[in-house]
C-alpha cells in the first residue's frame, strides 16, 4: 500500500472529486427527467436509483474494511490500520442510507416500513457488526482495540455474501430484479441505474480515500507526541 | 396390548401404509404453496403507460429517501472538514510546542 506523505491532495483523488461531482447532478437529471415511472409502485421506485448502488457502496466499504483488517493483523502496518477505519466509516454512512431508503420504498410496496426478509435482516447485521467496529475504535487508539476490532470485521466480512445471495437461496420478499433470476428493468430505466452505480462507486473511493488520508495525518500526530513526549520536549514546552 | 378383530387389524396396516404417501402429499402441497409465494415476488420493473392512481403517496416517500441519504453525505463530508479543522489545529500547537521546547533546550 502506497503511503501518502505528500500533504498536497494526489491528482487522481482530485479527478475521482470532480468526476463524481459532476457525475451527481446528472445522475439526478437521468433518475427524475430520463427514467420512466414503474407501472405498478409509481414514483416511488425511483428510490431504487440510489438504494441498490448505495448499497454497492455498502459492500465495497465493509469488504475493503475487512481485508484491510487481515492486513493489518497480518502486518501490523498502520497505513492499513488507517484505511480499515476509513473503509469501515463509509461502509457504514451507505449502510445507513440503505436501511432508510429501503424501509421507505418497502412502506409502498409491501405496505410496512420494515420486515423480517432474509436480505433485510442480514444487512441490519452486517450494519450491527460493523457499528460495534466503530465503536470499539473509538473508544481508545490502544493496540489490543485495533486488533479485536480487526478481528470483528474479518467476520463481518461472512455476512457479506449472506446478503447478495439471501434472495437467491431463501424464500423472501425482497425484489430480484437485476439478479440472475430477475426480469430486469425497461432499457430507459438503464441509463440512471448505470449513473447511480458510478457516482456511488466514485463517492465512495473517494470518501474512503479522503478519510484514510487523514486518519494518517492522525497517525503521524500521535507518533510526533509521544515522541516529543519521550525527549522531554512537551514538558520543557509546558515549563 | 388388546386383542383387534380382523376389520381393526386391516384398517391399522391400511393407515400405516398410506401414511407415508399422504405425508409426501402434504410436503408436495406445502412446496408448491412455497413456490407460489415465492413466484409472488418482483422480478421485473416496467414502465407506466397511461395514468395511474396511487393508495399510498409515494411521493413523499421518494423526496424523503432522496433528502435522507444526500443528508447523510452532506454531514459525512462537513464531518471529514471539521476532522481535518482539528487537526490542523492540533499540528500548529505541536509545532508551536516543540518550538518552544527546543528554544528552551537552546538556552
Amino acid at each position: 500500500m502506497a503511503d501518502s506523505d505528500d500533504s498536497r491532495t494526489p491528482w487522481l483523488l482530485t479527478a475521482t472529486i470532480v468526476i463524481a461531482a459532476l457525475l451527481g447532478p446528472l445522475t439526478l437529471y437521468a433518475i427524475f427527467v430520463m427514467a420512466p415511472v414503474e407501472q405498478q409502485m409509481g414514483v416511488v421506485q425511483k428510490i431504487f436509483y440510489f438504494h441498490v448502488p448505495a448499497a454497492n457502496a455498502m459492500y465495497l466499504g465493509f469488504i475493503v474494511c475487512a481485508v484491510a483488517s487481515a492486513v493489518y493483523l497480518a502486518r501490523r502496518d498502520e497505513r492499513w490500520d488507517a484505511l480499515a477505519v476509513a473503509a469501515g466509516e463509509v461502509g457504514m454512512l451507505f449502510c445507513v442510507a440503505v436501511l432508510i431508503s429501503g424501509p421507505l420504498w418497502a412502506r409502498k410496496a409491501w405496505g410496512v416500513y420494515w420486515t423480517w426478509d432474509p436480505r433485510l435482516t442480514s444487512t441490519l447485521l452486517a450494519g450491527m457488526i460493523f457499528a460495534a467496529y466503530l465503536v470499539l475504535r473509538s473508544s481508545g487508539g490502544g493496540e489490543v482495540e485495533r486488533r479485536f476490532a480487526a478481528g470483528l470485521a474479518i467476520v463481518g466480512l461472512i455476512d457479506i455474501p449472506v446478503i447478495k445471495y439471501s434472495v437467491q437461496r431463501w424464500r423472501g420478499t425482497h425484489p430480484t430484479v437485476i439478479s440472475s433470476k430477475g426480469g430486469g428493468i425497461h432499457p430507459d430505466m438503464r441509463p440512471a441505474l448505470l449513473l447511480g452505480f458510478l457516482f456511488f462507486a466514485l463517492l465512495s473511493v473517494a470518501l474512503i480515500w479522503t478519510r484514510a488520508r487523514l486518519e494518517r495525518t492522525r497517525q503521524r500526530m500521535e507518533a510526533l507526541e509521544m515522541e516529543a513526549a519521550e525527549r522531554g520536549l512537551l514538558e520543557e514546552a509546558d515549563a | 396390548m388388546p386383542e383387534l378383530r380382523p376389520t381393526q387389524r386391516s384398517l391399522l396396516v391400511a393407515c400405516l401404509l398410506l401414511s407415508p404417501t399422504l405425508a409426501q402429499a402434504q410436503q408436495d402441497q406445502q412446496d408448491q404453496q412455497g413456490g407460489d409465494a415465492a413466484e409472488g415476488r418482483s422480478t421485473e420493473f416496467r414502465a407506466v403507460e397511461g395514468a395511474t392512481e396511487e393508495d399510498v403517496p409515494g411521493g413523499p416517500l421518494l423526496v424523503g429517501a432522496y433528502a435522507v441519504i444526500l443528508a447523510l453525505l452532506v454531514l459525512y463530508v462537513l464531518r471529514l472538514s471539521g476532522l481535518q479543522r482539528r487537526l490542523a489545529g492540533d499540528l500548529g500547537r505541536l509545532e508551536r510546542t516543540l518550538a518552544a521546547g527546543g528554544d528552551a533546550a537552546d538556552r
